[in-house]
């Protein structure tokens, strides 16, 4: 009734012009139009069924005066309802900001502690993984350990064994040569013995002709008596030939036995250790046989280290690869604080300024690179890690 | 005997790493720098046979860098090697006119480095 007195009042100050006027934008309303066209046909309804009489008329007019109330209110109601759900929204909006606006960099400095965290510490894995990797190149790898130096070193060896093979050969001549000496000097020994017989032979002889001749000087009397000297001068001298005979013989006997024995000294004996050519002979045989057994098992090992470098150098080319993951992680995470912080920055801005969702989407990806971050623009579940990064297998050169 | 010397520019300290240890076990020395402008000190005069370079870098990215680098007389021709996981076209044609040498795009095998580096460095 309210719309219906100010019509009324519009329609004296204003003319009927402003009631038209007012009815239209009414009826531009739904809320508006409908009360408005059921009130119109009420009325339509009223005079046709009842005629044109007074009850007719003034029912048809107190219809149509409802209908013009339930259009100016019903708009007013609904005008009002989106006006509170308005504001709500509003609140809403602002209360999602101030939230965004406290989560928001509190997320970015996250994730930067996350990615600066993970930069360093995989970088210093990095280095002492380097550092083992190094240390297990000089220990196992061509420093001096690689097979050739090990054949280098064998070479070595069995020219130094024939050098020494050599030398023992020597030492057997000598050891020979010493034995055939001793042998001679006993030859000659034993020779020099019988001539010293011989001589004591030929002074008992002499001992026994001096002997014949002084019986015959006795015999000749005073004429035989110079005689008699002589024979006395050739008995003393056969006395002293004899001796000299024995004691010659004495001292080649001892010459004999003092040098038996020094060459007894240095001859093989079984068992006793220093000074012995054989011995010795035997020890440096032992020696080398021992060391070359050695060498051998040393060769072998090299070997195996070789072969084994070459798996090992495969494995730390593979982990190398592998270690380049906290680039693609620290590119991502970098990416997603830069979003936070321009997300930030449309937050403080004027609301109005927001981009469209799409814009908003497409300016985020710009910097993207990393397949990862490329499929992950698409919806659905997150891009799965890939078990291995594959590494690319071309470069391209300028 | 005088061991040739690589600089190598990414902002990623973990990657640094990695190409240094491919780079050193191969008897290279390696001069490390986090951004653009770093690698341009490190263009002091100081002789350089090879640069390792990423491309989305802060500061100064690899692009400028390399635009830079080319200025300096005593740098114009040292070689230089994008290694960056940028692997679109028009990131490469960028590269190429802008003035490196090649384009290798992450992750690398060590071997792929080292055959690359062998083939452009500096006598």
């Amino acid at each position: 009734m309210t719309f219906v007195l100010q019509a009324l009042a519009a329609g004296r100050s204003g003319g009927p012009a402003r009631l038209v006027r007012d009815l239209v934008a009414r009826a531009s309303s739904p809320y508006g139009r409908v009360p408005l066209l059921l009130g119109a046909c009420g009325g339509v309804l009223l005079l046709l069924v009842g005629g044109a009489s007074w009850p007719s008329l003034a029912a048809a007019v107190v219809l149509l005066a409802l209908a013009l109330h339930a259009a100016h209110w019903l708009p007013e109601r609904e005008a009002a309802e989106r006006r509170q759900a308005a504001r709500q929204a509003q609140g809403e909006i602002d209360r999602l900001t101030r939230l965004c606006a406290v989560s928001v960099p509190l997320w970015a400095r996250q994730i930067e502690t996350v990615r600066s965290e993970g930069d360093t510490e995989v970088a210093r894995l990095a280095h002492l993984f380097g550092s083992i990797a190094q240390r297990l190149d000089t220990a196992v790898g061509p420093a001096g350990w690689r097979q050739p130096a090990g054949t280098d070193l064998l070479a070595q060896l069995t020219g130094n064994r024939e050098r020494l093979d050599r030398l023992v050969e020597a030492l057997g001549a000598l050891q020979a040569s010493r034995e055939r000496i001793v042998a001679q000097i006993g030859s000659e020994a034993a020779r020099l013995k019988e001539n010293a017989a011989e001589i004591r032979e030929i002074a008992l002889q002499t001992r026994i002709v001096a002997l014949n001749a002084t019986i015959e000087a006795a015999r000749a009397g005073a004429a035989g008596r110079p005689f008699a000297v002589v024979v006395t001068g050739m008995r003393e001298l056969a006395a002293r030939t004899a001796e000299a005979s024995d004691q010659f013989s004495r001292h080649t006997d001892r010459l004999h036995a003092t040098v038996n024995a020094a060459f007894r000294e240095q001859s093989p004996t079984e068992g006793e250790p220093g000074g012995s050519i054989a011995w010795g002979q035997g020890l440096v045989r032992e020696v080398v046989d021992s060391f070359e057994a050695g060498m051998a098992q040393l060769a072998r090992a090299i070997e195996a280290m070789g072969r084994e470098r070459s798996e090992v150098r495969e494995d730390v080319s593979r982990v190398l690869v592998a270690l380049q993951f906290q680039d693609r992680v620290s590119q991502i995470l970098s990416h997603v604080t830069r979003n936070l912080q321009e997300l930030q920055v449309e937050l403080d801005g004027d609301p109005a300024g927001v981009a469209d969702a799409g814009d908003w989407l497409q300016r985020m990806a710009t910097p993207y690179s990393t397949p990862e971050e490329l499929r992950n623009l698409q919806p659905g579940p997150a891009a799965a890690p890939r078990a291995q990064a594959r590494p690319a297998d071309e470069i391209t050169y300028f | 005997m005088n061991r040739k010397c690589i600089l190598v520019v990414d902002d990623s300290p973990s990657l640094r790493e990695v190409v240094g240890i491919t780079l050193r076990g191969a008897g290279y020395d390696v001069l490390e720098a986090g951004d653009g402008r770093q690698a341009l000190q490190c263009l002091d005069g100081r002789r350089i046979h090879l640069v390792v370079c990423d491309v989305n870098m802060p500061v100064m990215d690899g692009f400028s860098f390399v635009r830079e680098a080319r200025k300096l007389p005593r740098y114009a021709f040292v070689p230089i090697i994008m290694l960056t996981t940028e692997w679109r076209e028009e990131s490469k044609l960028e590269g190429q006119q802008a003035g490196a040498r090649a384009w290798m795009v992450k992750p690398f095998r060590p071997e792929q480095m080292l055959q690359a580096v062998a083939r452009l460095v500096l006598p």
